[in-house]
């Protein structure tokens, strides 16, 4: 699998009142599972004193570079208890993850650790920023679903590990489209119809890639031919759109849209709201993302390095997934997960969808300019 | 009585004397000016020097080789239709909040007595809610589903919407920056003298008259500053764009905010040299006319 590009994401947290409802009852689940915490609150496979040494010996205020709110409710409470003497300071993302790398060159050593997608793995190496960890530094890297590991811009698990994936599609209100929407043809088609009820994502990657998808061509083509023509298609259809919006799910739930551009775990959480939004995995297919932990060289790499490997523990990508909806990365996580998660059909697609999936990789520069410009000829159209 | 003195005429020793004071009040501007080369100059000429490179965009290191690659870049499709739309929207806004405060800062300074501060306190109260949290309240005003639309529909049978359209941005800036037109007018009204309207009115002016000619070529010092204030402000705005416009309407603000911040520096840096020369322009513009009318009037009396 392959990284995304930059992303902005994570307002549902902000605007949705689901989100809210969700991270009570996921602290509710676990609270109730109080034993499952306690054994969380330990280093990596704790076994006695030894590393109750190591962990004391651990101490520091980690920064920590993240979408806000985008992590278990109970994670950052257990892993200061497991580790006496150091806790995360949460540095919240303004805007895409690129808008934060110059920061990394600038004031290299004040973060620690970052949330990352993969498209900013080869940037971050190019930076000299990343610190990188054996498989005895971080053993529960192992939990991580092998479908997860040794990605092409990390093929031997030195610097990264996932989190959490998920893929953009299609979310729509069957209560008010009564025709039937399987591609994003159908999406296009029906653009007319509901002109100013149709909203995209602000993300270059998710809407551009859309449009790359519509016309049958990669998201990750760097091809100037069809790159314009996506742009152009986008351009020919922007008088339809309603907005470009962070997530899409406020608007389908409030009625401004009706159709949107969404990814899957905001769909998920929003049909549990409503049930009326549905979601779609168009039959040209989609674009995915896979994000994760990475630690930045600097004097608490060891304590980042330690949190990478908390944070891969069942019970802490439990606590992350019954928090924020998502599917999880980790395996033997799916046994603490809440049922309605684990029974979605949008977070667990069947394999012919997985198929269908298109993963992103870190463009070139020349791909990455040529995207920039089509981008911004359509937002400035 | 000191000798010297006797010997040296009065008038010498007091011109020393305040020369000597004015250097050593000049040593006291020191820190200022060293303030303002370390922040203001100093940022610039790196700003300036950006302008003239090309970034490599996986290290973000930037190749200062003088190429005007930048510039061209910033003044061709799509950066030049944004600069233009981002003009054209500024001038909008700050002729409309022109109008808007002027009648209202004139209002306020014909009240008389202890009733003018608490009015003044009412007129500026919204614009101590913070400005992105109006931003948001006139989207929830201008939406599909908002007072507006529903008020249009009932009256004229179709619903005005305005949320995420270019009139959408403009209502919300027109509103952010009111204030700033509102009180450099006041400022300006203020000062002009009861006296100068009665002698007008004495010798026969109607109220339109005196307006014309009085009131508002005394009050043109508050005007040209209003729209100094309102208009640079909203050339480069991009909180309004994001929250009303959905991101649809791409304004230079926005371009600025995003390649400066990391996209691409250089082409980031040239569009804001590129917009503070234009600004430089009118200012000069601005002061040259006001001069020349300035010795126009010398010359007519």
């Amino acid at each position: 699998m392959n990284p995304q590009p930059p992303q902005t994401r994570r307002a549902f947290l902000r605007i949705g009142s689901y989100a809210t409802v969700s991270a009570i009852a996921g602290s509710a689940f676990l609270s109730a599972c109080g034993s499952d915490a306690d054994k969380t609150a330990k280093p990596a496979d704790a076994d006695g004193a030894t590393k109750s040494a190591e962990a004391r010996k651990l101490t520091g205020t980690l920064n920590f570079v993240n979408f806000e709110g985008w992590l278990g409710a109970n994670t950052a409470a257990a892993f200061t208890k497991a580790f006496p003497g150091a806790d995360l300071n949460q540095i919240p993302i303004a805007g895409t993850q690129e808008s934060w790398l110059p920061k990394v060159k600038d004031r290299r050593g004040d973060y620690d650790l970052a949330l990352v997608d993969g498209a900013t793995i080869p940037k971050l190496i190019a930076l000299d920023a990343l610190a990188s960890f054996t498989a005895e530094e971080v053993p529960n890297a192992t939990n991580v679903d092998p479908a997860f590991r040794n990605q092409a811009w990390d093929p031997d698990n030195k610097y990264f590990v996932a989190t959490d994936y998920g893929r953009t599609g299609i979310g729509y209100r069957k209560d008010i489209v009564t025709e039937p929407i399987t591609s994003y043809a159908d999406m296009f088609a029906l653009l007319p119809k509901y002109s100013g009820k149709v909203a995209v994502l602000s993300r270059m990657g998710s809407t551009l890639g859309m449009a790359m998808k519509r016309l049958g061509y990669s998201v990750n083509s760097n091809d100037p031919a069809e790159v314009a023509a996506a742009r152009q298609l986008l351009i020919d259809s922007k008088k339809h759109f309603l907005a470009l919006v962070d997530s899409g799910s406020p608007s389908l739930i409030s009625g401004d849209a009706v159709i949107a551009l969404c990814d899957d775990y905001d769909v998920a959480a929003a049909s549990a709201e409503n049930p009326n939004i549905v979601w779609v995995d168009p039959t040209e297919g989609m674009s995915a993302y896979l994000e994760g932990f990475v630690a930045l060289k600097g004097p608490r790499e060891d304590l980042a390095k330690a949190f990478i490997n908390f944070q891969a523990a069942p019970e802490q990508n439990a606590d992350f997934a019954n928090t924020l909806t998502i599917a999880p990365v980790v395996p033997a996580a799916a046994s603490l997960i809440k049922p309605e998660i684990t029974k979605s059909k949008i977070l667990f697609p069947p394999d012919d969808v997985k198929q269908r999936i298109e993963f992103f990789v870190a463009r070139p520069q020349e791909g990455e300019s040529l995207w920039m410009k089509a981008w911004d000829e359509f937002r400035a159209s | 009585m000191d000798e010297g003195v006797g010997r040296v005429p009065r008038f010498l020793v007091d011109q020393h004397a305040r020369r000597r004071g004015t250097t050593l009040w000049s040593l006291a501007t020191i820190p200022d000016l060293l303030w303002a080369l370390l922040f203001f100059a100093a940022p610039l000429a790196i700003l300036i020097a950006f302008s003239f490179g090309t970034e490599d965009s996986y290290t973000f290191e930037i190749d200062i080789n003088g190429t005007l690659d930048r510039y061209r870049e910033a003044l061709t499709t799509p950066y030049l239709e944004t600069l233009l739309r981002s003009l054209a929207l500024g001038l909008i806004t700050s002729v409309v909040c022109l109008v808007i405060a002027f009648p209202t800062a004139l209002a306020l300074t014909r009240i008389k007595g202890t009733a003018r501060l608490p009015v003044l306190f009412v007129v500026l109260f919204p614009f101590v809610v913070s400005f992105t949290v109006r931003t948001y309240a006139w989207l929830g005003i201008l939406r599909a589903d908002g007072p507006v639309a529903q008020l249009t529909n009932s009256v004229f049978g179709q619903p005005l919407v305005l949320a995420y359209t270019p009139g959408g941005i403009a209502v919300g800036m027109i509103h952010g920056y009111l204030v700033l037109a509102i009180l450099p007018l006041y400022a300006a009204l203020d000062r002009i003298p009861l006296s100068v309207l009665d002698a007008a009115d004495d010798l026969g002016a109607r109220p339109f008259r005196t307006f014309r000619l009085v009131t508002v070529p005394m009050a043109m010092p508050g005007i040209i500053a209003a729209l100094a204030l309102v208009g640079i402000l909203a050339i480069g705005e991009f909180t309004v764009p994001a929250i009303l416009g959905g991101g649809k309407t791409l304004l230079i603000g926005n371009v600025l905010a995003e390649q400066a911040g990391g996209a691409n520096q250089p082409l980031g840096a040239a569009i804001a040299v590129i917009l503070m020369l234009l600004f430089t322009l009118l200012g000069a513009i601005n002061l040259l006319s006001r001069r020349r009318a300035h010795r126009l009037e010398l010359n007519q009396s």
